[in-house]
């Protein structure tokens, strides 16, 4: 009977281990689809809120997870607002008020445009491999794709999502659902992601709808339209000047 | 008759402790009156700034922009329809006044100063809350203008005076980040500290246009010719099912006074205590010094109702002559603090926006308030004086005599 036991204890800890190491190969595995080096694309947000739908179109350069750019072109409310992130801070430029205006660190998990992103969320590119534990906790179906389900719990203490259960489609290595929650436990953002392209080495997300389940009756698709990954972005993109200019 | 004769000659033959018992008396109602009529001020001061700044005699609102107040959520605002403003009572309405409340963010390099804003129409306000007589400095908003009035302490706070430029940062009713760079034409001062901190005022025009709410307004204020007719009012106007509207004496914010009542009901009962207690320390002392008197009384065959009649009259005397110059002394005191307020400045400028309460305090004495304190003084200091007078019925003439 001991030595039942202690195999049984032997084996789940083997269990344990392997879905660790899975886990962590499929997270990186899904790291090297989507995080990039540079990007350059257009972006439709169709934001509905109470049955009411509105479109926003922006454009928006990124470079690693240190520097992003974002212009807004339409609707003509927005036309011309402009978004500038480096490092950990963020301006924004109003042509309203014709300069550019530092975004205290708080504001960044607020809606962005009143989407259901956040300035976060969208200009987000960065490993989760490094800045989550991660552990393998099952397969699942979405449509019919079958996924891996990870869940992510987070190793880094200033982080918008304590934890994140991740459905991974198995041949693709791409997300397909994820559930962002924070610490408290409580589910505050659904993702589903319906298309992808293959650009380069990457298969990346171009049709992705977010809930945010914190406001009711509301969610926003986020549709990618000429994306450019891995291209060279002008330096003077990244910077106040640029944002300013009239 | 006799005994009134008696008490009469009584109260004249020692002035001194007569006097003395007198001015007790009327420093007791002297300081009821003022206290009653303080407390009366301080409950018209918040409600009046409630109705003023806050609510006027009816706010209406959306359902959901009432629940959700705290939030700020512009998108419930009300639609300033031709349907919506045949909807009010035409007849009982003196002023009103469409207003939007929204959120700031203010700062210099960082937006980091939290501020509220009022898009109000500054002529009709002018007339409501006294707008343009609280500046301190500068002049007065005018519709169309880019330019804002903004509380004395919120522009120390951000640095900027009258002439400088204000770069507001919020968002519109659909979430969208706006901003205006408007001039600050001048600054006010209510003497409520948190509305000097934080409150700004522009004109309602241009809040409607920076915010996406054109034709719109988060809240309606209504000043009615007769204010106590607020509820009956409020209940007959129906602008339809997803409105709220609410008479200022239902305004959560005068859940205050109800507070404010409790603390002051105490604060006054304290007072009626010591009041009292100074009373009956009085009587007390007159029945211990005459003990001499009263078993020489008792000794000459005076019996004990005779003497309880006799110290209640005399107490009587002198309930009514010190309640009738306390009443007076009272009344001249708290009349004049009605015309010349006491100003709470130093104490109004820490309070929060939520408590509109100061700067000044105009005392609200009123005839009843007087009368019943008179009458409390008279049946006080004969109530207060039976205790000793019926001690004074028990004393032994033999030992009474005996004593120094």
């Amino acid at each position: 009977m001991k030595i039942t036991n202690k195999s049984s204890i032997g084996v789940f800890a083997l269990v344990l281990c392997l879905s660790a190491q899975n886990g962590k190969e499929i997270l990186q595995r899904l790291d090297e689809n989507t995080v990039v080096t540079t990007s350059s694309y257009k972006a439709r947000m169709i934001i509905s809120l109470g049955g009411t739908v509105r479109e926003k179109g922006f454009t928006g350069y990124g470079e690693g997870k240190e520097r992003a750019y974002m212009e807004f072109t339409y609707p003509a409310r927005d036309k011309g607002t402009r978004f500038l992130k480096i490092e950990d801070e963020m301006w924004m430029y109003l042509p309203s008020v014709e300069k550019a205006t530092k975004i205290a660190g708080h504001m960044l998990r607020q809606s962005m445009m009143g989407s259901d992103f956040s300035y976060d969320d969208i200009v987000e590119n960065e490993k989760l491999i490094d800045l989550y534990e991660v552990e393998l906790t099952g397969t699942d179906t979405i449509g019919e794709e079958e996924c891996y389900v990870l869940e992510l719990t987070a190793k880094v203490p200033e982080i918008t999502y304590y934890s994140r259960k991740l459905w991974v489609d198995k041949n693709r290595y791409v997300t397909l659902k994820a559930e962002l929650y924070a610490k408290s436990g409580k589910l505050m953002k659904e993702i589903t992601v319906s298309e992808f392209k293959d650009i380069g080495q990457y298969r990346y997300p171009t049709s992705i709808k977010m809930v945010n389940k914190l406001r009711r009756d509301t969610y926003t698709e986020l549709l990618l339209d000429d994306v450019e990954l891995d291209v060279e972005i002008p330096d003077r993109i990244f910077t106040k000047a640029y944002l300013e200019r009239k | 008759m006799q005994l009134f004769k008696l008490a009469y000659r009584n109260f004249f033959r020692n002035t001194r402790r007569s006097i003395i018992s007198g001015i007790s008396v009327a420093l007791a109602i002297t300081a009821i009156i003022f206290v009653r009529s303080y407390i009366s001020g301080v409950l018209e001061n918040i409600s009046g700034n409630v109705v003023k700044l806050i609510s006027g005699h009816i706010r209406i609102t959306t359902k959901e922009y009432e629940r959700r107040e705290r939030m700020l959520p512009l998108a419930e605002a009300i639609e300033l329809s031709p349907e919506f403003y045949e909807s009010l009572p035409d007849e009982e309405i003196v002023l009103t006044a469409p207003r939007i409340k929204f959120g700031v963010l203010l700062g210099e390099e960082e937006l980091n100063v939290p501020a509220l804003g009022y898009a109000i129409e500054p002529e009709t306000e002018r007339e409501i809350g006294g707008l343009q007589k609280r500046l301190v400095t500068g002049s007065y908003i005018q519709s169309g203008e880019k330019a804002a009035i903004l509380g004395k302490g919120l522009a120390e706070r951000l640095h900027v005076t009258v002439g400088d430029t204000l770069t507001i940062i919020t968002r519109t009713a659909y979430d969208s980040p706006t901003g205006l760079n408007l001039l600050v034409k001048g600054l006010f001062q209510t003497g409520i500290g948190g509305m000097d901190r934080s409150l700004f005022y522009i004109p309602l025009d241009v809040g409607q246009t920076m915010l996406d709410l054109e034709g719109r307004a988060t809240e309606f204020v209504i000043i009615l010719k007769h204010p106590s007719n607020a509820i009956q009012i409020a209940n007959s106007t129906d602008p339809g099912r997803d409105y709220l509207v609410m008479p200022f004496q239902y305004n959560p914010l005068l859940r205050y006074i109800n507070v404010a009542t409790i603390i002051f009901s105490i604060f006054y009962l304290v007072v009626l205590l010591v009041a009292c207690s100074a009373i009956a320390n009085t009587m007390l002392m007159i029945v211990f010094e005459r003990t001499k008197e009263i078993g020489m009384m008792k000794a000459l065959g005076l019996n004990n109702l005779s003497i309880v009649g006799l110290l209640t009259i005399e107490a009587g005397i002198i309930g009514v002559i010190g309640s009738a110059f306390g009443s007076v002394f009272g009344a001249i005191l708290s009349y004049w603090l009605k015309y010349q307020g006491i100003d709470i400045s130093m104490v109004s400028s820490t309070t929060s926006a939520d408590m509109p309460f100061g700067p000044i305090i105009y005392l609200a004495p009123t005839p009843f308030i007087i009368v019943t304190a008179f009458i409390l003084g008279l049946v006080v200091t004969v109530i207060v004086a039976l205790l000793p007078i019926s001690r004074a019925t028990k004393i032994n003439p033999a030992k009474a005599l005996k004593t120094v």
